[in-house]
Parts: C-alpha cells; structure tokens; sequence
C-alpha cells in the first residue's frame, strides 16, 4: 500500500524542516495501527543566536556569543478526547511539563540531524505509551472529574515558512558603551554591586506536527539593563534594575540617554537606601506606570488561562464569573500577541503562531468592566473549545495556555493630578493621614492553586507616601503588595491616561516565556501591603576600593 | 566569533628574586589582599589570622560535536577568584566543618572576576567575596566551638598548619587553537554518520590554558601554569533485548601538541564504534561468577583509581555537628576523607609500592611545582612493601599526615585536601603472560572452574548522562571506594579461547580486594579527570590525574548478572542506515 505522506509537496532548502518533516513522517507510518500508537507527535526546533555582554565596575566581566538549536518532541497516545496528556489529579512530579528536549547539530546534514531527531523521538514515545497507561488506570479508580471535555482539539493544518531571523549585533562597540556605564554606576561609595549588560536573541523558531502543520517563524529580541545595589543599615539589601527591550538593534537607546539613567538609576537608589522602611498598610493605593501592568498579570492574567479552569487542583477563581462585573465599566482587557508594538514601545508578548502551531489572535478578556472568557491553547475547557492562539511553553516543556500582551485600557482616562486628588478624597473619606503610591515594581508572583492561600504578591521596589493634606510625597522602602485576586480586582476605581509597558519573562508551568503587560495608572480603594523580606547580612565592612591617591 | 584573547595576561618568565613586574592583575589582588589582612575585621569579633586568594586565570575552548556538526562552542577568558578566610588560630579555626552550602565550604568562597585588566574592578570583585567570607568564618566557628563544647570525644589535631612562605612566578600556558579543537571535534564525531548501530555518539573536546595563582597573608605568593585538553568520544550502543552500552575513547594531555595525531584518534574512534557494535550481540552474563579475574588495560588503572586512590586521601572528612545537635548542616558532602586507610595497615600484597610525584613528568596536565596552597610538591611513598605510610596531604592534616606533603589540590572555593598527582604503583618486575595465565587457571580450577574471567574496560561513571541525551548532562563524579560495571567480561579458557559477555556486575567491593592480588602483568599509564570539589565532575570537568599501575590478577572476586531494567528498543531503525 502506498501512504501519503503528510508533507509531499515542499522543496527542501531547509535541512532542518528537511529533517524534521521526513521523520514525522516515518515515525507515524511506522505506527499506524499499531496498539497505543501516537496519534499526534509535534516537533518544536528553537535555532538561536545568542549574544551577551556584561561589564561591571568599569571593567568589562563577558563577552559571549553562542549558536544552538534545540530540538522539542511531543508525543500524543490515546485520542483527541482522552490521552496521554490528560491532567492527572494530584499527580506527581512526574507528570509535570517536563518532557523529551535534545540539542540538534547546527551544521550537519539532514541525515545527521534525523539520527538525533529519531534518538529523542523514541524516548518521547515510550513516555507517552507510559503515561497513556498511567491515564488510562487512573480513569478507573478516580470519581469523574468536573469539566469533562476533550484533552486536546483538532487543528487545521497551517504551511507559513518565513525567513529565518537575521541580525547582527556589534558586540566591540557594546562593549565600551556597557564599560562606562558599569563605571558610573559603580561611582557612589554606596553602590556595592552593579552591572550594565546587553542580552540578545536572534531565535528562528519551527513548529511541525503529524496534522501537517509546517511553521517556521523569526523572533529578534535585545534587552540593554543597568543594575546597581546596596544594602540598608538594618540589612535589608535594596536592588533597582531598569532595562529597554527592543526588536532591532537600532531601537536600542543611545549611549547618552543611557547615560542619564545610570545617573538616575544611581540617584534613586542612594534615596532608597536613605529612605524610612514602609510599615504594614491596608488603604488606598496608586499602581502607576508598569507596576500597574505587573498587576493585572499577577491578580487577574494568571487566573484567566485556561488550563486552570479545568485543572481541579488549581482555584479556578474566574471560572464560573464569565458575564459577570469584576472592574469598573469603563475599563477593557485583552490580550493580543499579533500586536508587536504599543504606545510606541515594542512587545516581548508578540508572535505569528504559538508553540502549538496555533495563529496568533486577540482574546478579549473582559469588555466595559464584565468578564468575557479565558485563554486558550489546544486544551479545552467546557464551553470553549478551541485555541485563541495562546498555548506558549519555554523549551522542554508542554505548551499551555499564557499571556502574550496583556492590555489593560479605559475609555474614561484620568491625568495623574486628577488620580491623586481621587485619592486624597479617599485617604480623607477613610480618615487616613496618607495611601501608598507604587511607581516601580522588580516583578511578582502568584499563586493559583487551592492547597495554598489564593493571593498574590507584586514587589515594590519603590513607592511613595501620598499624603492627604498635600505635604510633599515621601519615598519608603521595603514592601510587598499583596492581596487576593477577587477583592483587590473590585478595589479598582479609576484608570489614568498614562498606559505603560512592562516588557518582561514569565515563569509558570510551561517555562518562562517573553510577554508584556500593558495598563495604565490604576487607583486602588483599598490594597494591603506587606514588609519585604530582608537578609540579616550587614552591609560590607570596609570601605569599597577606591583609586590610588582617592583613599 | 572573534576570541577575546588579548585581555588574556600572560605575564614573561620573570625569575621570582627580580624586581615586581607590573601584573594589574597579581598587583590588584595583592592589594586588596594587604587591605583586608589590616582592616577586616567586626566590632566585637576577631580579625581574620589567615586569608589565601587563588587566582585561576585561564582561556577556556569547549566544543561539542555530534554526526559532523556542532552542538555547541564557545571561547572565552576565564578569571575566576577562589578566597579562603580564617579565623580563630591555627589550633582551632572555622575550616573543615560541615558546610550549610552546597556548593561551598563555609568561610571558603569564589567570585568571577572582571576579564579586563582594571585593577579597581579586580579590587572591587575581590572586596566583596572577602567581606561575605570573613562573615561566614565567624559565623561557622562560632557552630564549630558550640558542636566541640557538646562532643565528648574531640581530636587533638590542628585545624591548619602553613609551611614556609613561597614565592615563585613561571609564565602562563599559551591558549589552545579553537579552531584547531572544533575541526577535530567535527571529524571524530563524524565517524558515526557510517556507523547506523550506534544509537547515540557525542564528541566532548575542552581546553584551558593560563595560570593560576596563590597569594596568601602570610606572604606566599606563587603562579603557576595550567593547561589541559580533554577529548572525550562517547558512543551508546543498544541490543536487541533494550540493554545499553556506553564506551568511550578519551585523551587528557597537557597541551594539543601532545595529542596523537588525527588519524591514529579517529583510529581508536572506529575501534571503539566495533567495540559498541560488537557488545550488541554479546551473550547476557547470567550465573553468578565466584573466581580469579584478571585486570587489564583499562580496567587495571580503573581499579587502583577508584579503590586506591580515595583510601590514601589523607585530609580529614569535614567535621559533624554531635549528635543531637540543632545545628542543621548541608547533608550532600561528596564524602572526601571518609575512606582513607590508616598508616601501617596493609592494602597491598608485600613487594608493592606506591608512590607519587607531580613533578615527575612536566609534560602531563597533572604537573606542578606547587600546589594550590602554595607548597612545593614533593615525591612521596605512600605505600611501602605493601603497607600505609603516608597519605596525600595538604596543609589540614589528618592521622598520620602532620604537615602538607605538596599534594594540596581540589576546587578554589573549597578548602584544599590532599589528593593524587601523578601516580604509580610498583610491583617489580612484571610476571609473563602465560604465567599469570596458568596462575588464574590453577585459581580457577580450585573453584571447579574451567575458565577464569577477564575484565579490560570498566564504565565510566561521568558518562551516565549520555543514557538521556545530549544536553542532560547531569554530571556525576563516580562513586569513591567501589567499582563501576564492566562494560564487558571475556571468559578466558585452558586451550585460551575467549568468550565475551555483557551485564556483569562487581558484587561487595573494596579496598580489601587489592591485598588479594596474586600476580601482575604489563605496566599501564593513563591520565583522567577526578572530581575536585563536592559538586562531583561530569564528562570532561575535574582535575587531571596521572595513574600507572600494572595489570593484576586477583584470586577472588565476586560478579554478579546487572539487574538495570532496560527500555523496548526502538521500533524504527536509525535514519543513518540504509533504508532507514
């Protein structure tokens, strides 16, 4: 018998899709009607360029370039309603996201490259035949589980092959450009530890599955970032990192307006370390800038993927609330990967297609105040059944449903006067002396499970006493914001005319993927600040080194 | 990629007598070393009595190549600062205590450095880890002094002693040729393309070249050349009922020029491929094996590495907490120390000797001229006629060991024990094959046996990883005072007939195993890679060892079938073979 094979028609420019193609499909005709065969198997192929320059001190610490590609199997066994994949309740480490990954040569031949693929290939479906078993035994012996649809949905077949990412960085000019700006920032007897780095990816990112589906997508991406920190007398250790991530090399900043952020970065941090440590707090809040967008995505974002509403280990916050009210009218919220900038600001979150194959496309969230639905990767969930293009996962690890850009935005904008003088009517209205305004978060984390408290925390780095007679602003140190999801949502009353971007990577299940999230200032009735953990260390002893003939 | 090899200092041959050279780097250090020794110190505690620096600054080449491609290269320099900082006093001080860090011992600390030359950010780098250091040792022998107030039985040895200051420079090593080194890399690992039966093949080829130095706040300051390149062809082999083989061929030699010439390695390549093939088809080992084994090769050497070598490490195992103590410690140590045999006990049949110097060839990665205390090497007996007379020291000293012997070796960031250089073991005069041959048979006969074993290679244990794939590398620095699988075993019969068999396993082995050595053959020499520090050592990490030992036959050891559970081999056969 003669079997079509999935992927007959292309010319082979590419040995890599060469490769990948011609051993899916030899694998899947090898197996076909074999018992607990894999009816789906994808290949991912991360191929990447990689540059990374640090200096510190004045001096320059690396200088490295690398070149790889990473090769990404996933087998499928069992079927489109229940497989291999299948969620197992209270499973164990083993059943995490972690699965078959290798390194492929970046110059062999096609043949060469099909040997390492048909390597990986037979570990990947061993695993899957494993943990089919596994799925199949459990079915039995647990109680029917909640949300019963399918494990995986069906796809079109999608051909796109792109040209592969092309860019080169001058790492000899970084290099002096990141040595005097590691020297200012280094010149502060304060500043103990700091660095001034330039990361950057050139990725051409391939997707084929047994479906037919043949992507392959460019991705650049640079980061320039200044870091410098101290420690407080009382032990606590004070860090300010500030970056710019671009797309292309000449979207990075100059030198001189790098220039002038050391100095501010330098400036700040000296205030921080000068500044009075913050006190346990719940009352009105401003979340300016990109701490706003860092709390959308920890309070609400997370909550919204859609994995988590059919996972019943996970708290499912947001499942059942779809129509209902959880922010003000005024304000939208979606999440957009097709969008590559905002505001002018470029987007870490953006993309063509998914690590599923899957095209990109915007999910609307929640629309005049009311929740409108979830993000979705190939993995139902009752009463939404395909993908919104939003199934992202880091190498070596299973796709499922994340953010890409996350967009807050209201159609009634306040300016940043008008937000303040809000507040100070609220601070009054709560007979409170001053409320918390948060202008620069280093990140944040929550936690979505049901065995832990709901609640998220999104660290400050700096923020601001706003006092309700109008004395001048005070800068405090040392707290975290935290909460839980439902209420701190509901404390939201205000959106600015200011959005922001925080361009970012996010860390959950499926590995850390780039993303942005985008809002506005926000003005909290009421959030809860808690003390930041602080080490017991004393700052350094002696004073840092200083130049001959400085001492 | 354009190597940055120019920030590389690589300082003349300057005689140590002369005049300073200017070195920023050496300077740099030395600085802030001078700066520490004199103010360092916390209101209400004790100053520091001893701080060490130990500089490693090398140009590292590593290249990894599978089938004729790369996986992965990179060039770079490569500066990094190890710090030591004590306090208390000799008799009694933070070191060798249980660390609560995984990675480090406590008041023993490392942090890369700049790769430019500018002594304020040397400076700066080297302030900071010296601060956390000093805090650490305070904090540790506070724990020490509070475990030795609850121990009843405590020892009576110093916790340091120093010898005389040294000083001595000799110049650095030149970098090895990247190009060089990829070229082979490529060309090795494409002998696999033709070679569909093995399942998986990767080509490890590392080098660093440059110096490394110790300062001390005694006044030792020494520099000394390092270089190593390390080739590392690894092949994994499957047979029909799923069992694995994994076999390697390896080089470890001081520069590139000592490297054999390109076709003789991809001659041991190809050898090594139709060894992996062979073992496929080899018979399954399946009685238990109760008899005289006779050593050769590679397993000989494998033999005294990993059963001799660790019972003549002389520095103490770190110090525990008593029993009962709330002191929570870091429970992952490697287990340096544990296993040193006691002098004047017997480890080897009379008329052996071991001895070692690692001055003995400067041609081997494994030659110094001082350790990385600072001390000079010495040649030592450590087993005479037979019996313990000494251990690999450094300047922690154990039982028997009172004093450094120049053997002070390991990773920057821990403290330095004693460990082996260059290494021999000497048995006279070498008995001939057919001797030892007739020996093993008369052996065998008395456990009504017609056939005595072989064994010439032994697993290694750094190469586990290549079992899940090229970037898994999980490390793993093979296990101290007991032996890795044979990769195969050959039954050797009267008329010299050979039967070779897979999955035989060493049943309860150790040390004592050597005292049985009733015969020894052809004299090897190998050089390898021992784990340097706790976190063990993976495929072509570690620091260079020279062993020459002799083959030997042993009257009894016990073997027995492996129990591994192997995986279904695979349904599809390799693309690499015709029709794949």
């Amino acid at each position: 018998m003669l079997l079509l094979t999935l992927f007959s028609a292309t010319a082979w420019a590419d040995p890599v899709l060469e490769a990948l193609t011609t051993e899916l499909d030899r694998t899947m005709t090898a197996w076909e009607g074999e018992e607990d065969a894999p009816y789906y198997l994808t290949y991912r192929v991360n191929d990447y360029r990689s540059w990374s320059v640090t200096a510190r001190h004045g001096a320059l610490s690396s200088s490295q370039e690398n070149r790889g590609r990473i090769l990404d199997v996933s087998a499928r066994v069992g079927s489109y309603e229940l497989d291999s994949r299948h969620a197992v309740r209270g499973g164990s480490f083993s059943d995490t996201n972690m699965h078959t990954g290798v390194s492929l040569p970046v110059d062999a031949s096609s043949d060469a490259l099909r040997s390492v693929i048909w390597t990986a290939t037979n570990k990947e479906i061993s695993d899957a035949r494993e943990a089919w078993t596994q799925v199949q035994a459990r079915q039995i012996v647990r109680v029917e589980e909640d949300d019963t649809s399918a494990d995986f949905s069906p796809a079109e077949a999608v051909e796109d092959l792109r040209e592969p990412a092309e860019m080169t960085v001058n790492r000899a000019a970084w290099e002096e450009i990141l040595r005097e700006l590691s020297a200012s920032l280094n010149d502060h007897p304060l500043v103990y530890g700091s660095n001034a780095s330039l990361s950057a990816r050139a990725d051409t990112n391939y997707v084929v599955t047994s479906e037919g589906t043949q992507i392959r997508q460019p991705r650049t991406w640079l980061r320039v970032s200044l870091y410098a920190e101290t420690r407080a007398e009382d032990g606590m250790e004070l860090g300010l990192y500030r970056w710019k991530d671009v797309r292309a090399p000449d979207r990075l900043p100059d030198r001189e307006l790098l220039a002038d952020w050391a100095d501010a970065l330098v400036d700040d941090l000296v205030d921080l370390h000068d500044a009075p440590l913050g006190e346990p707090y719940s009352g009105p809040l401003l979340l300016k800038g990109r701490a706003a967008g860092v709390f959308v995505h920890e309070v609400m974002g997370h909550r919204l993927e859609g994995h988590r509403q059919k996972d019943e280990d996970e708290g499912q916050t947001f499942r059942d609330k779809v129509g209902e009210q959880l922010l003000p009218a005024s304000v939208t919220v979606y999440d957009d990967p097709t969008l590559a900038e905002y505001a002018g600001e470029d987007l870490n979150g953006h993309y063509a297609y998914d690590e599923e194959g899957s095209p990109a496309a915007r999910a609307s969230l929640v629309e005049d105040g009311v929740l409108q639905g979830f993000l979705m990767s190939r993995a139902p969930v009752e009463g939404y059944p395909e993908s919104n293009g939003h199934g992202r996962a880091a190498v070596w690890r299973l796709p499922v449903a994340r953010m890409a850009n996350t967009i807050l935005e209201t159609d009634d904008p306040q300016t940043y006067d008008q937000l303040v003088a809000q507040m100070r009517q609220e601070l009054k209205a709560q007979d409170r002396e001053w409320g918390l305004m948060v202008d620069e978060i280093g990140g944040g984390f929550t936690m979505t499970g049901r065995i832990r408290p709901n609640a998220f925390n999104v660290r400050a780095t700096y923020a601001w006493r706003i006092y309700a007679d109008g004395r001048p602003d005070e800068l405090v140190r040392g707290v975290d914001l935290v909460g839980t999801p439902l209420v701190a949502l509901s404390s939201v009353v205000a959106a600015g005319d200011d959005p922001a971007v925080f361009n970012g990577f996010c860390g959950a299940e499926s590995g850390s993927v780039p993303n942005s999230a985008i809002a506005p200032t926000l003005l909290l009735r009421q959030l809860e600040i808690q003390k930041k953990e602080k080490d017991s260390q004393r700052p350094p002893l002696m004073s840092k080194p200083v130049p001959e003939g400085d001492s | 990629m354009s190597p940055l090899i120019t920030l590389l200092a690589l300082p003349a041959l300057i005689p140590a007598a002369s005049a300073a050279p200017v070195d920023p780097v050496l300077d740099a250090l030395q600085d802030e070393l001078n700066r520490a020794s004199e103010a360092l110190v916390l209101d209400g505690a004790e100053q520091p009595y001893y701080i060490a620096y130990r500089l490693s600054d090398v140009y590292r080449v590593g290249v990894t190549a599978q089938l004729g491609g790369l996986i992965g290269f990179g060039a770079r320099p490569d500066r990094d600062l190890g710090v030591e900082v004590r306090v208390g006093d000799e008799t009694f001080d933070n070191s060798n205590f249980q660390s609560n860090r995984w990675d480090r011992d406590n008041g023993f600390g490392m942090t890369s450095l700049v790769v430019d030359d500018t002594a304020l950010a040397l400076r700066h780098d080297a302030w900071l880890e010296t601060d956390t250091c000093y805090k650490e040792a305070l904090e540790t022998l506070a724990t020490k002094q509070a475990a030795a107030r609850r121990r009843a039985n405590g020892d009576e040895l110093p916790d340091y002693v120093p010898g005389p200051v040294q000083t001595a420079e000799a110049p650095a090593e030149a970098p090895a040729d990247a190009d060089a080194l990829v070229e082979q890399a490529r060309a090795l690992s494409a002998v696999f393309l033709e070679r569909p039966e093995v399942e998986h093949s990767i080509v490890y080829a590392n080098a660093s070249a440059g110096r490394r130095a110790t300062l001390d706040s005694y006044g030792t300051k020494v520099v000394e050349p390092v270089s190593a390149v390390v080739i590392r062809v690894v092949a994994r082999g499957r047979s029909e009922d799923g069992a694995t083989v994994v076999d390697h061929a390896s080089w470890t030699v001081r520069t590139e020029a000592d490297l054999p010439d390109t076709a003789e390695m991809l001659t041991a390549t190809e050898a090594m491929a139709d060894r992996v093939e062979s073992w496929r088809s080899l018979p399954q080992f399946e009685d238990e094996y109760v008899g005289p084994v006779l050593f050769e090769d590679g397993a000989a050497i494998a033999l005294f590495r990993y059963l001799l070598l660790p019972s003549l490490e002389g520095t103490p195992a770190p110090e525990q907490p008593a029993q009962g103590s709330r002191v929570v410690v870091f429970s992952g140590d490697s287990g340096d120390g544990d296993g040193a045999l006691q002098t004047r006990r017997r480890v080897l049949p009379r008329g052996f000797d071991v001895v070692d110097d690692p001055m003995a060839n400067a041609g081997l990665p494994s030659a110094y001229a001082f350790d990385l205390e600072g001390e000079p090497a010495q040649a030592i007996t450590l087993v005479r006629d037979g019996i313990v007379r000494t251990h690999y020291a450094s300047r922690t000293p154990g039982q028997g060991t009172e004093s450094s012997n120049g053997h002070g070796r390991g990773t920057i960031s821990e403290l330095v024990r004693g460990k082996a250089a260059i290494t021999t073991v000497e048995a006279g005069r070498p008995d001939r094959a057919r001797r030892v041959r007739r020996e093993a048979l008369q052996l065998a006969s008395s456990y009504d046996l017609d056939h005595y074993l072989v064994v010439r290679q032994l697993s290694d244990p750094t190469l586990a990883s290549a079992d899940l794939g090229a970037m898994l590398s999980l490390g793993g620095g093979g296990a101290s005072g007991s032996l890795p699988p044979p990769i195969a075993v050959y039954r050797v019969y009267a008329d010299g007939r050979e039967e070779a068999l897979r999955g035989a396993d060493f049943a309860s082995v150790d040390v004592r195993l050597l005292r049985d050595i009733v015969a020894v053959g052809e004299v090897h020499t190998e050089t390898f890679l021992q784990p340097s520090g706790r976190r063990g050592g993976g495929p072509t990490s570690g620091m260079p060892t020279t062993l020459t030992a002799p083959d030997v036959l042993i009257s009894e050891v016990v073997l027995t079938p492996s129990r591994k559970d192997v995986e279904r081999p695979p349904k599809l056969p390799n693309p690499l073979a015709d029709g794949g």
